[in-house]
């Protein structure tokens, strides 16, 4: 096959493609102020440090520019190399057309928008440049070095994907679907098309524009059937829909009154699908992993997720719940101690609970200091702090907790708003008298659980800690010492 | 420091070296009389043979004499050093005449209840009585440079102690309960002395005895024995 004159391998070579030649040293090597090792230094320089030879050279030394200093190096340890740098590399802004000369009056053919080209030479306002399939010129603000971000376009309406952006030549490809996001490359303006990327290949459509669209849904009012078109004396079942299924929704075929909707990842028509939800509709339940939260208020539980559902009973403000289910609406399921049921999660659950305290040593449970934690209204036992240790020093009566990799069981203890603000205040109190140095080796702080929520701990300090993880005790420290 | 606050300072720095003196001076008649063997009930001077080989060991870190003063140091039957309220303990490092750790127990109160800190209850004790006692204690900066561990330190809490219903009697260390973690105390000692400082302050035990001996013994290898 014969080349064309504005076939690639028929373009000049770029000015931006050069050959370099660059010397480098080899070991931390001394730059002398002359050709001997017996020369005072005037520094070392690293290995691998361009330097710039002057010419100079004088049995294997060679005298080199390092910065601003000029001096002598063994050539022994210097290697030259002489390598193309390929500084060419530029990408198209936008699809444009390419032209024979440089003053872009004889179009050749086109490059695409993100396209990367090969720059060739810049002359005036306009660029030259290769592509995979021409090389010419184009305006040179056209050109530049990095990528351009990738465009995108959304579908108005469902409608037709085409093979061309000319009607008389397209083939039919296939349907897009309302809401749905491409990435684009180019408008034609004269038949209205966008060309955007579908499943791996670039296609023509009307149905697009740069306006985000949000996604429409439809419930099904009754169990049906489900069409592989809308028109309702040629289509064919392929599937049936349950009552209060909620579906994508692409397109209203107002002849045949059905949907287009997406059910299972499939496109498919239905006509007993509407916005609304059906009577009696309860969205269905999706476990989630558990997390813990805490009331903001007392709260009646649902026994489904919906207003009208009936009461599965209430927990007060401050407890501490843990989450198991989502449904649609905002709705979770939550268990609180025997209660279980469902709530709207915004602003009726918070991840901090402002007065519930997390222990883990002498107050919890059956051990000797748990009558100090007396007034609760919740408490729940088996809990994990995160990312900590536990430390004890030679009084094992203390443990002190710490940061470190591990969790730390512990006892959760939930207070009323009226009790609580007391109680926060007598256990700083409480647990405020161990001191070294003066200073306190608990305090009250804000700790994340395994379960994701948030609670009051005495805990060491930055200081206590390093006291805790790093005392050793004097008396300990040999035979060196005699007592009187 | 203004002038009031210097003087009283300094007053109160001579009383206690008075006081010192005032010690010393019994220890020393007493030792003047004992001529360094056994002293009145069961009480050893240190160079003496003891008969247990328990007793042998836990005397093998005691002193002949105070390297300060040169005195005698005299032992119980338990191998505790004895000293008298106000009179300080000592760990002298060999060779050295200045102490680098000193634990003096000031006074020992009694008390049958005390206040639930923070909560403004009365708790009573699990052992028998509540002993608040004063104590000051210190340790050289020195002591830092012979643990391994980055912050040395000789501890000063509730379980560094024991008491006994008196002198040569067995003692009993198991006073730091939660009952004493949790009385309300004033100026309550810091759970430690660390290498270069020096602290003061109150310590609650929980003790069978009303009266009797203090022990500081952390290690309950040996240590000082102040009679209350």
């Amino acid at each position: 096959m014969q080349l064309g004159p504005y076939d690639p391998e028929n373009a000049p070579p770029s000015k931006y493609i050069k050959k370099v030649t660059e010397t480098r040293t080899t070991e931390n090597l001394n730059l002398r102020t002359s050709p001997s090792t017996s020369a005072r230094s005037l520094g070392v320089m690293p290995k691998g440090t361009v330097v710039q030879p002057t010419g100079k050279k004088q049995d294997a030394w060679w005298q080199v520019k390092w910065g601003s200093k000029t001096g002598w190096s063994s050539s022994k340890y210097l290697a030259t190399r002489t390598y193309v740098k390929d500084d060419s590399v530029r990408y198209m802004t936008r699809y444009t057309s390419i032209h024979a000369t440089k003053s872009l009056n004889q179009r050749i053919g086109s490059v695409n928008l993100r396209t990367q080209v090969s720059l060739l030479e810049v002359s005036g306002d306009s660029a030259h440049i290769k592509t995979a399939y021409y090389h010419g010129w184009v305006e040179a603000k056209n050109v530049v070095r990095t990528r351009p971000a990738k465009q995108y376009r959304y579908v108005q309406k469902s409608g037709s994907i085409y093979s061309h952006q000319d009607p008389s030549k397209d083939s039919y490809l296939g349907r897009i679907h309302h809401g749905e996001k491409y990435e684009y490359r180019r408008w034609d303006g004269t038949h209205r098309r966008d060309e955007i990327y579908v499943n791996g290949r670039w296609v023509w459509t009307n149905t697009t524009n740069r306006d985000a669209v949000t996604l429409q849904y439809r419930y099904a009012q009754r169990d049906g059937s489900v069409y592989n078109t809308a028109n309702k004396s040629s289509s064919k079942v392929v599937g049936s829909i349950k009552v209060g299924t909620k579906v994508r929704w692409g397109a209203w075929d107002a002849a045949n009154r059905r949907d287009e909707i997406n059910l299972n990842g499939k496109w498919v028509w239905s006509g007993v699908t509407d916005r609304g939800k059906p009577a009696g509709y309860i969205p269905p339940a999706v476990d989630v992993k558990n997390y813990a939260r805490f009331s903001t208020k007392g709260l009646t539980l649902k026994k489904n997720p919906v207003s009208s559902s009936s009461s599965a009973g209430s927990i007060k403000k401050g407890w501490k719940v843990t989450v198991t289910h989502k449904a649609e609406g905002g709705w979770v399921r939550i268990n609180a101690g025997s209660f279980s049921g469902w709530i709207k999660e915004a602003e009726n659950l918070r991840r901090h609970g402002p007065y519930s305290v997390a222990v883990y040593g002498t107050l919890r449970s059956g051990q000797s200091a748990y009558n100090v934690m007396g007034g609760f209204q919740q408490k729940v036992k088996d809990q994990r702090l995160a990312n900590a240790s536990l430390y004890q020093l030679w009084n094992r009566n203390w443990t002190f907790l710490t940061n470190g990799p591990k969790t730390v069981v512990a006892e959760q203890f939930q207070y009323s708003d009226s009790a609580g603000p007391g109680m926060l205040r007598k256990l700083d109190i409480y647990e405020g008298q161990l001191k070294y140095q003066g200073r306190p080796m608990y305090t009250r702080q804000n700790v994340y659980l395994t379960d994701e929520s948030q609670s009051w701990t005495y805990k060491t300090t930055s200081f206590s800690e390093k006291v805790v993880k790093n005392s050793g005790r004097y008396i300990s420290s040999g035979d060196f010492l005699k007592r009187s | 420091m203004d002038k009031a606050f210097e003087s009283a300072e300094i007053k109160s720095a001579k009383e206690r070296t008075r006081k010192i003196a005032v010690c010393i001076g019994a220890t020393v008649a007493v030792a003047a009389v004992a001529g360094g063997l056994i002293i009145g009930s069961n009480s050893f001077s240190a160079q003496a043979g003891p008969t247990s080989e328990k007793l042998q060991d836990s005397l093998a870190n005691v002193a002949k004499t105070d390297a300060e003063t040169g005195e005698d140091v005299k032992v119980d039957t338990e191998a505790q050093v004895i000293k008298n309220l106000g009179e300080p303990g000592k760990l002298t490092m060999d060779g050295a005449t200045k102490p680098s750790f000193e634990v003096t127990v000031h006074s020992v109160k009694v008390k049958k209840s005390c206040t639930l800190r923070g909560f403004d209850e009365t708790i009573t004790p699990e052992n028998g009585v509540f002993l608040v006692l004063d104590v000051s204690a210190s340790l050289a900066a020195s002591a830092a440079k012979v643990v391994d561990e980055e912050i040395a330190l000789m501890p000063l809490d509730a379980s560094s102690f024991g008491s006994s219903p008196g002198e040569n009697k067995n003692v009993v260390y198991d006073l730091n309960t939660v009952a004493a973690y949790s009385c309300e105390v004033d100026n309550a000692l810091d759970i430690a002395v660390g290498a270069g400082d020096e602290i003061r302050g109150n310590v609650v035990l929980d003790s069978p005895y009303s009266t009797g001996q203090i022990v500081y013994d952390p290690d309950k290898t040996g240590g000082w024995t102040w009679s209350y």
